[in-house]
Parts: structure tokens; sequence; C-alpha cells
């Protein structure tokens, strides 16, 4: 019995030993495993925190929707700030963004997530208007169906805004609209403007036929010369216009600033119109009003060219009886600045709507007045350039069959009462009579027509001409004179074996004691400021343009040489 | 007016804007328009566009610019200015077009300076 108890007591002993080793075992193992589980989830959340970070930085939109519990299941928290509305308000109701896009896909995706579930991966471009911005973006919507056992149980939805990409397209699309429209119209300004050019050219050798045939008959070859030069003269303006444009698409029209009375400009202009209107027969009447400030700055050249096409047009569209009008008045004044305002109008055959939204448009005319009165559709465009490159605006209301009023508004700057006019400029240098004759000038020019013409013109001012055929031999003479020996250098730039820029620098780096002081002129056939501003950054103080004129040179030899004050005409 | 000169104005030469500029010196307009018969700048240009060395070539259609500019040769000063554009943007097909015309113009010109510069003229 003793033996029995003892032998009751150890395998009780070892049971609770076993069912100790067993919790302990247990225990580590729970330790253990949650350790493990916890650091899984630290693991899963971590993912779930990068790829959270992934979406929330990318544009483009992830959902995963379960279609049998009809629920989102995940949404990427870019929502907000790439649709306009919250995640959580989509997982509320999945279908919301649909609201906000055309009715089309919204019954289409309400097919796809409902009824007809998706085997294949759908795609489709969409519409939606932001709802806190309310901009329109484009989108591409992406479904991938999951499948599980050939089941579909869930969607994966990706969503990208396609807006740059659409609005790139649409651009290249208008340019290639553009660039459509711009061929036709010069394939019809082409034809319009060969018939154009070739009707006043057919003009002047038809006539000079005519006027041989008839020799001996003063008054026909009279009548046959007058033709000759009106349509020569015609040939010219259309020639000059289609200048113009060229010169505004290359933007080297530049204006000039002179003083000038604008009483007197505008008394001169309605001379030359009058004119014109009696021999058409029709009225033309100028009316100047409130001018405070008649002695302007400006480019008459150019105020004469904008005025002339308006009053021109009008002249031109207006039948025989009819009034034209230039109205001119001081509208206000700041500063040193006042706003003048010139109307003119007339009772034409005026311009429909249509038109008047294409009247600067280059080319464009209506087609009845292309066919009747022919011209070139460059006149308005031009205008406008003009009108806008003088800071100003230009206004055009018109009614068929009733007239034309065009508006334009140009500031102009107010003249000092003791700013010298260009005339009396011009009368004190022909008092000065230009006499250089204590003062020498080297010529480098390699061509010998080019030389012998220069110094020609030269030659009245009596100033000493020496010359030079190339770079090498200007340098060489340079070198080994006297200081003060020449005043000035005029250099033609292109020659060869050293070109007026390379000669211009040599002579700057001289150890002369003129080298840095003398006055480097430079000749060239091109008149692009470009090469005036290469000019100038090679060492070279002016730059005068090929072919010389007389007055040009002169005057800017009397500013470098006698009077750096004398205005360059 | 000189009658070689008419000759000039009657195939296009602004004439009397050159003489204006010379001081009214007809007889130096002249005797200069000769010398361009000499002038190798048109065959020179000629002879580099066929080499294909378009900087040469640059270099001789500015300078004919130039000397078709100062001796009021307009059509030709155009047409050099024209080639010189093709040149430097390398529009090969518009530079055959402009050097045709040119060399067109150029020999119309020259035919009638040769006519003038005859003694017997």
């Amino acid at each position: 019995m003793v033996f029995h108890l003892f032998v009751g007591k150890a395998f009780a002993g070892s049971i609770s030993m076993v069912l100790i080793i067993l919790s302990l075992s247990l225990f580590i193992l729970a330790i253990y495993l949650e350790k493990k589980f916890a650091k899984m989830n630290r693991n899963i959340y971590y993912r779930e925190e990068l790829f959270n970070s992934l979406c929330s930085n990318i544009d483009d939109i992830f959902l995963i929707y379960h279609i049998g519990n009809h629920k989102i299941e995940y949404i990427s928290p870019n929502t907000d700030r790439t649709l306009g509305i919250s995640s959580n308000n989509i997982k509320k109701n999945p279908f919301i963004i649909f609201n906000y896009s055309e009715n089309d896909l919204k019954t289409e995706i309400n097919r796809i997530f409902t009824k007809d579930i998706l085997l294949e991966n759908y795609e489709t471009e969409c519409k939606l208007l932001n709802p806190k911005t309310h901009q329109l973006v484009w989108l591409i919507l992406r479904i991938y169906p999951v499948l599980d056992r050939q089941t579909v149980i869930r969607y994966i939805i990706c969503i990208s805004d396609l807006t740059k990409e659409k609005q790139s397209q649409q651009i290249l699309k208008d340019a290639l609209l553009n660039a459509q429209k711009a061929n036709e119209a010069k394939k019809e300004f082409l034809s319009h403007m060969s018939h154009e050019i070739r009707t006043p050219i057919n003009t002047v050798l038809g006539m000079a036929q005519i006027a041989s045939n008839y020799l001996d008959n003063k008054e026909k070859v009279s009548d046959c010369l007058n033709k000759i030069s009106v349509a020569s003269k015609n040939l010219l303006t259309l020639v000059n216009n289609i200048l113009d444009m060229s010169k505004k698409d290359s933007s080297s029209l530049q204006l000039t600033k002179e003083p000038f009375h604008i009483c007197e400009f505008l008394f001169t202009f309605s001379s030359i119109i009058k004119t014109q209107a009696e021999l058409n027969q029709q009225v033309f009447e100028l009316t100047i009003d409130q001018i405070q400030n008649d002695f302007l700055l400006g480019d008459t050249l150019r105020l004469n060219q904008i005025l002339l096409n308006c009053v021109s047009n009008a002249l031109k569209f207006t039948p025989t009886g009819g009034n034209i009008k230039l109205e001119v008045s001081e509208i206000e004044k700041h500063g040193n600045k006042a706003l003048f305002r010139f109307t003119i109008s007339d009772n034409g055959i005026g311009m429909s709507k249509e038109f008047i939204e294409k009247i600067f448009i280059p080319f464009e005319q209506e087609e009845f007045i292309a066919k009747k009165y022919g011209g070139s559709g460059l006149g308005m465009p031009i205008t406008k350039n003009l009108v806008t490159l003088m800071g100003g605006n230009i206004y055009v209301t018109s009614k068929l069959n009733f007239g034309t009023t065009i508006t334009i508004d140009i500031v102009f700057e107010i003249a000092k009462p003791d700013t010298e006019i260009d005339e009396d400029a011009k009368n004190i240098s022909k008092k000065l009579k230009y006499d250089f004759s204590e003062y020498r000038i080297l010529i480098v020019e390699d061509n010998d027509i080019n030389l012998e013409i220069i110094c020609e013109i030269l030659k009245p001012s009596k100033i000493t001409i020496d010359t030079a055929s190339d770079g090498l031999e200007a340098l060489e003479k340079f070198k080994n004179c006297n200081a003060s020996y020449y005043n000035i250098i005029l250099m033609d730039l292109q020659m060869p074996k050293m070109n007026g820029y390379e000669t211009a620098k040599a002579i700057r780096e001289l150890n002369h004691p003129d080298s840095k002081k003398i006055c480097i002129v430079a000749m060239s056939a091109d008149s692009f400021a470009k090469e005036a501003d290469i000019a100038i950054e090679s060492n070279i103080n002016y730059h005068i343009t090929k072919p010389v004129e007389t007055e040009d040179l002169f005057s800017l030899l009397y500013k470098i040489i006698i009077d750096p004050a004398y205005p360059i005409i | 007016m000189d009658i070689r000169t008419e000759k000039l104005i009657e195939i296009g030469v602004d004439v009397q804007i050159v003489v204006n500029r010379l001081g009214g010196n007809e007889a130096l307009y002249l005797s200069l328009c000769k010398k361009f018969l000499y002038d190798n700048n048109f065959k020179l240009l000629q002879n580099a566009l066929i080499s294909q060395n378009f900087t040469a070539a640059e270099g001789f259609a500015h300078t004919l610019k130039g000397i078709a500019a100062n001796l009021g040769f307009t059509s030709l000063e155009i047409l050099s200015r024209s080639l010189l554009q093709d040149i430097r943007l390398q529009d090969f097909r518009s530079l055959e077009y402009h050097n045709t015309y040119l060399t067109e113009e150029y020999f119309r010109i020259n035919t009638v300076l040769m006519e003038i510069s005859n003694p017997e003229c």
C-alpha cells in the first residue's frame, strides 16, 4: 500500500511536471506567436502606410470594390485633392463620383457594377466637373475584374487624369487647323495677289504698247502715260503693303519720334484728300476739336499711313455724292502725354457684322468687295498693326448700306516748346555745308566700286581720305600712324582675310594712343538690327547701312567729329 | 540725260537715286557701271555654290547685294538679299529658285552694260 501510494504520488508529480512544462511551452509559444503576429501586423501596417503614401502623392486614384457586398474595400486618400470629392463620401456612396460626370457614363457604370459584371478589363474616357474647383477635367477610367475560382468578386478601379494630354492634343489640333487655314489663306492670297499684281503690270504694258502705236498723237500718248503712272503707283502701294506686313512679322518695323504740329499735319493731309474727293464728286470734311496741345512727338509717316488707309477705304466704298468726315480731338492729357481721337466716318456701302469680326485679319475681304473693288485685304491689318505699335486702339462700327465709322485712339508725347523740328535741323545742316577739311578719314573697303562711291560721296566735305583694301592693310596703316592722325575709320564689315569685326578688335588691342578712342563706323549691306548690335559689341561705335546716303553719312560724321549733341537725321 | 543712262532706266535700274548720291555726276555713275562688268562677285558666288562652300557663298552674295544697292540695280539687290537669306537658312530649294532668277537678272544687266560700254554707243 505504501508502494502504491508512492507510485501514485510519483505519477501525479510527473503529470504536474508535464502540465507545468506544457503550460510553460504554451506560454512561451503564445509570447512567441504574439510577437510574431505583432511583427507581421507592423509589417502589414507599414506596407499599408507605404501604399497610402504612394496613393496620396500620385494623381491616380485606386479603388477596390467588393461586388458581393457592394462596398468599397479600399480607396486611395487622394480623391479630395484630385476629384474634389472626399474618400469618406465615396466609401459611403461609391457611385457619387459619377454624379459629376455625364449621364451616359452614370448609366453605364450602374450597369457594370450591378447587372452586367465584367469578365474582361474595361476602359473609358469621361469628363467630370470637379465640385470644389468647378473645373472640367478629363479622366480615364479603368476597371480590372478580380476572379476567385472563376467568379468575379472584386473590381480594381484606377482613375487617371487626362486633362493635360487632352489640352495638348487640343493645342496641336488648333495649331494644325490654323496652319491649314494659313496655308489656304496663303494660296488664296497668292492667286488673288497674282491677279492684283498682274492687272497694273498689264496696264503698264498695254498702255506702253498703245503709246508706241500713236507716237504722233500727243494727246493719246499723254493719256497712256497718265494711266501708266496710276497703275505703277497702285503696284508700288501693293508691294509696300506686302512689305509692311512682312516687316511686322519679322519685327523690324520701327517708329520714329519727331516733333510736328498736328493741326498743320491734318490740314496738309486734308488738302490732298479733298482733291481726290472732289474728283469722285464726294464731300470730305475735316473737323478739329479742342486741341490744347498742338506740338507733339510722333511718327508722322506712320500716322499719315494710318489715316490714309482708313480715308482711302472711305473714298473707295462711298458712292458719288456721299460724305466722308475726319474728326480729330484731344480727349485727355496726363503729364507729358495726350490722348488723341481720330474718327473717320462715311455714309458708304458699309460692312456686314460677320466681316467686321474679320476686318483685321490679313487677306480677308468681303467676297463681293474683292470682285468689284479689288484690293489686297492688307490695308486694315497694317493699320491695326501701326496703331498697336503706337500704343493705340482702333474700333470699327458699320452697317450694310448705311456706312462705316472707324475710331482710332493714339497717345502722343507732348513736345517741349524748344524742341527743334527736323526741317530746321536740316536747314542748319545745309547752312553748315559740312566742311571737314581739317579732318582725316581711313576708309576700309575691299570692293573698288563701293570704295569709289564712298570717296565720291565724301568729296564735297573736303575730308582727307586715306584708303585700305582690307583689314590687314588698315591695321598696318593705323599701327604705323602718329597719334590723332586719323579722326575716324569707316570700315566695311564683310571683307576677306580679316573682316570688319576682327579688324576693329585688333585695332582696339593695339598699343597705340588712339586705339581705344578712335571712332570706328561700320558699313554693311545688312540693315538688320542684329548686325548693328554685333557691330557695337565688337568695339565698333556706329553702324551705317549700304547704300550709304549722303545726308546720313555727313550728319553722322558731324556728330562724331565736331558736335556729339548734333542729332543724326 | 545720257542715252546710255536711259537704257539702264529702261531695264528698271534706279539711276536717279544713285546719280543724286554722287552729286549729280552721271559720268561717274556710268564709269562705275562699266566697272561692274569686271566685278567677280557673281562668278565667285556661283563657284562657291557649285562647290557647296556656303560660307564663301554667303560672303559673295552679301558683297553682290551691296554693290547692286550702290549702283541702283534694285532687282539684283532684292534677289541677292533673298539668296543670302536662303544660304543662311540653308533653304536649298529656295536657293535654287532665287539663284535662277538672280542669274537671269545679272545677265540682263550685263547685256545692257556691255552695250553701253561699246564705244560706238
